[in-house]
């Protein structure tokens, strides 16, 4: 985290700042994207196999049963996989913040 | 009652009470008592918020739901991993950056005020107190099924126990309590797969055969359907428990017992892990249970299913193994009510006899004082209400009470972090509605009169927490937006927090 310490001014300065305001765009249009394609597969699959079970399974055959297992599974390997990217792009995030606060200061 | 399963409860509480004994000596100031100093690491609170998270109910009761129904009791527990992406990409920051000890400090950093603070203040008293009261009713019945303690006895020791943690280590105590829970839960889980496995020879067909042929699903076990039937009631439960973690105050009071954000994100991280090993390690016990006891024996001893995991223990390892899994259980018991009275007692006496109540003039000693009686007086109320509502739906009141914090604290926290245009009466009016909706929907629900045949309330309320606290905002005037700005920046930076 960033300094607490850090003044008043400073913030206000921040806000001033066109870059800060571009890197929280980003790092809100990713997590708000994300969550809303990450709820979609969690919520609209199970739904989508309830209401269509006889014909998925009808289609899908004996990989019905693969189908619905790999979904299962691929909630935990996502949930993981998103934890692992947001973590990286939150730190670069702070790392440019900090950045942009240390140019600040020198000049 | 059993020697060695009395002596394995014996450790657990000895140990935890050595844990209260070494916090007391660091629990002298309200920083140290409310979040521990911010002393933990990333790593030690995500064990504590896995700690705080897995209740009995998962232990037991998935493994139980696995066990009885398949492949739509190993969904169901999916719900409570995937919050965690809920969790990390849209709360836990702006929580950890905009509080100090509770969530009446982060909303306050938007919307200053005692209403405010009142009305989230409430809001994370009632959640916890009731959702105390699932945890504490199934702590009564377990203990009761396996020491042969009257339930009566087994609540007051509970409620007791997780007291005396609170006024005595604060956070410290709490947090700890948690966190070797979560080791004792994990290498006990992981004994018990190891020894399944060993049994099968490491031959998953084998167990997989003997399942199919011991469930009366047959193949059909393995099939989606065996549980959710209604496409309604499983979206409404679904869409609860995604959402709901994100309300929890118990769980998000954890935000602050780390030093800085990075700290915050790698909490959240590690408990998804360790919260996704664990269900994984379930599903495998599932099938272990209905394979290895059966289906007859399983239903015969606890048609809730709560005690598959327990039954298996028994057909692996014998009385010791049982008592150690039984241990286990009673550690998840303690760690989670501790967590949810610590919520409620730090909610109290800083927002309300602090801040409300003293306009933020009290020292630190009556401040911590204050805390202590608080802390015994919740543990006191959740133990009265357990008493009086020993017949109530453990499960539904578990699955009812993320309704409830996903149409009101979630909706209440989204909207102050990422929505310009949000003002104090759209958050006032979120949370009563929330309230309102999740009352109405119990009250005509199955659980209820019976008017209407809708069990899980999320799929109404949600959607009503969140319109409502827009309709509000969008009917009334703007507040500074300059607030908003300045609020971007100490969510984003923590600069003007702590």
């Amino acid at each position: 985290m960033l300094e607490a310490k850090d003044s008043i001014s400073k913030e206000v300065s921040l806000l001033e700042e066109k870059a800060f305001h571009q890197i929280i765009q980003e790092k809100h249009r990713f997590i708000i994207w994300t969550t809303i394609g990450f709820l979609i597969i969690y919520l609209l699959l199970p739904l989508f196999i309830t209401y269509f079970q006889y014909e998925l399974s009808l289609i899908l055959g004996n990989f019905y049963l693969v189908f619905v297992w790999v979904y299962a599974f691929s909630l935990f390997l996502i949930t993981w996989l998103l934890g692992w990217i947001y973590w990286k792009r939150a730190n670069k995030t702070d790392d440019s913040i900090k950045n942009l606060i240390n140019r600040k200061k020198e000049s | 009652m059993n020697l060695t399963y009395f002596i394995f409860f014996l450790v657990i509480v000895v140990g935890t009470l050595i844990i209260t004994h070494w916090a007391a000596g660091r629990s002298n100031t309200t920083h140290q008592f409310y979040v521990a100093s911010g002393s933990l690491t990333g790593f030690q609170n995500g064990m504590a918020i896995a700690g705080d998270y897995i209740s009995s109910a998962s232990f037991l009761g998935i493994a139980g739901l696995i066990a009885f129904h398949g492949y739509d009791g190993f969904i169901y527990a999916t719900g409570f991993l995937v919050s965690y992406v809920i969790l990390l990409f849209l709360i836990a920051e702006p929580v950890r950056n905009l509080g100090t000890y509770t969530l009446g400090d982060v909303v306050a950093q938007r919307f200053p005020g005692d209403e405010m603070r009142l009305a989230v203040a409430i809001s994370a008293i009632l959640i916890s107190l009731l959702y105390m009261i699932p945890q504490l009713v199934a702590s009564g019945l377990l203990i009761h099924i396996l020491l042969g303690v009257d339930y009566t006895v087994a609540v007051w020791i509970i409620g007791i126990l997780m007291t005396l943690y609170v006024v005595f280590g604060g956070m410290f105590a709490t947090s700890w309590v948690q966190i070797i829970k979560t080791v004792l839960l994990m290498s006990g889980t992981i004994l018990l797969l190891l020894i399944l496995f060993s049994r099968v020879n490491w031959d998953i067909g084998l167990l997989l055969g003997q399942t199919v042929e011991q469930s009366p699903l047959g193949q059909q076990f393995f099939f989606p359907g065996n549980l959710f039937d209604s496409p309604l009631e499983s979206m409404s439960l679904m869409l609860a428990l995604v959402l709901g973690t994100a309300g929890l105050p118990h769980i998000l009071i954890r935000m602050f017992t780390v030093n800085n954000v990075r700290g915050a994100r790698l909490s959240v991280l590690t408990a998804s892990w360790i919260i996704g090993v664990f269900y994984l390690m379930t599903l495998i016990l599932g099938i272990g249970a209905i394979g290895f006891v059966g289906w007859d024996r399983l239903i015969a001893i606890d048609p809730s299913g709560n005690m598959s995991s327990l039954l298996l223990a028994e057909v692996l390892g014998g009385d010791f193994l049982v008592a150690f899994v039984t241990a286990v259980a009673f550690a998840t018991i303690i760690a989670v009510v501790t967590g949810l009275v610590f919520a409620a007692t730090s909610t109290f006496s800083h927002d309300i006899y602090f801040h409300i109540f003293k306009k933020g003039k009290a020292g630190e000693g009556k401040q911590l004082r204050v805390a202590r009686i608080a802390a015994i007086a919740m543990g006191g109320l959740s133990i009265l209400l357990s008493l009086g509502m020993k017949d109530s739906n453990v499960a539904f009141l578990v699955s009812f009470m993320f309704a409830t914090a996903a149409s009101t604290i979630m909706p209440l926290l989204i909207l102050t972090f990422y929505w310009k245009r949000f003002n104090k009466v759209g958050a006032i009016t979120g949370l009563a509605t929330g309230f309102i909706a999740v009352l109405l929907l119990f009250l005509l629900g199955p659980e209820g009169y019976d008017v209407i045949s809708l069990y899980n309330p999320g799929i109404i309320s949600i959607p009503l927490g969140f319109f409502s606290a827009i309709i509000g905002a969008m009917c009334t005037k703007k507040d500074q937006s300059k607030q908003f700005e300045d609020l971007q920046v100490q969510i984003h930076t923590g600069i003007g927090g702590r």
